[in-house]
């Protein structure tokens, strides 16, 4: 009777940018494996807050939207250093980055969740780890295909 | 029993979401979406009812038997005690 559904994101988009607005932290569950390895879908999630888009530092996960709704939750691999100061976003298993400008984006991540651990983005920990894959960038293909290989 | 305070039901497309207003955190995970029959139930466990009346308003809204009613309310209650989400 009580139907508990998967909603699609978009859905609850009018409920998310509410949230952020009124300064909440919203945490969403990880969607999809582009953020592999450092977010897994179904098991992790981000904690966002509402972000200065034009503030983004490198290394920073960001939620954007695409010009065709989509929303995405990836890294900022670079800043462009004119004007617009748009930003190079890379899922953290991809090497093809993406152009966002910043009136596209809508939050930024403080923590995440990772095997039900709380992890803040400003840990040293963690930015030595993102600093590290951002500089093993030519390797991540093949990193990220001996990864996957791996016993879990 | 009732539900408990602090949430709102909010309309999002042909869909009613459950959620916790004043909460330092929305957590997406933690959402609750109702189906029409599911919103009709939690409107009226807004104030103190039992499970008895529930079936009730199911019996009398919905073309379903007194059995059905019964198991459908008494499912719902289950899913709601199971989340906390009730005062009894």
């Amino acid at each position: 009777m009580n139907k508990q559904v998967e909603v699609a994101m978009s859905e609850l988009s009018e409920l998310l940018l509410d949230g952020l607005s009124r300064g909440q932290e919203v945490t969403l569950p990880v969607t999809g494996v582009s953020m592999l390895p450092f977010l897994r879908p179904q098991r992790d999630a981000a904690v966002l807050i509402a972000a200065d888009p034009a503030a983004l530092r490198r290394g920073d996960v960001a939620l954007f939207r695409r010009d065709n709704g989509q929303y995405v939750l990836h890294r900022v691999h670079a800043v462009e250093e004119t004007p617009a100061r748009a930003y190079v976003m890379l899922g953290d298993a991809q090497w093809i980055g993406e152009r966002v400008l910043p009136l596209q984006v809508l939050a930024v991540a403080t923590a995440f969740e990772v095997k039900g651990r709380r992890i803040s983005t400003e840990s040293p920990a963690y930015r030595r780890r993102v600093a590290l894959w951002r500089w093993l960038l030519p390797l991540r293909r093949v990193l990220l295909v001996v990864w996957r290989r791996l016993p879990k | 029993m009732r539900i408990k305070d602090g949430f709102l039901l909010r309309e999002i497309g042909d869909r009613t979401v459950v959620v916790p207003v004043g909460a330092k955190t929305l957590d997406f995970r933690c959402i609750m979406t109702l189906n029409e029959s599911g919103a009709l139930l939690w409107r009226s466990l807004q104030q103190d009812t039992d499970q008895s009346a529930l079936a009730a308003i199911l019996l009398a809204e919905y073309e379903v038997d007194e059995a059905k009613a019964a198991a459908d309310a008494a499912s719902f209650v289950a899913t709601l005690r199971e989340k906390g989400l009730l005062d009894e």
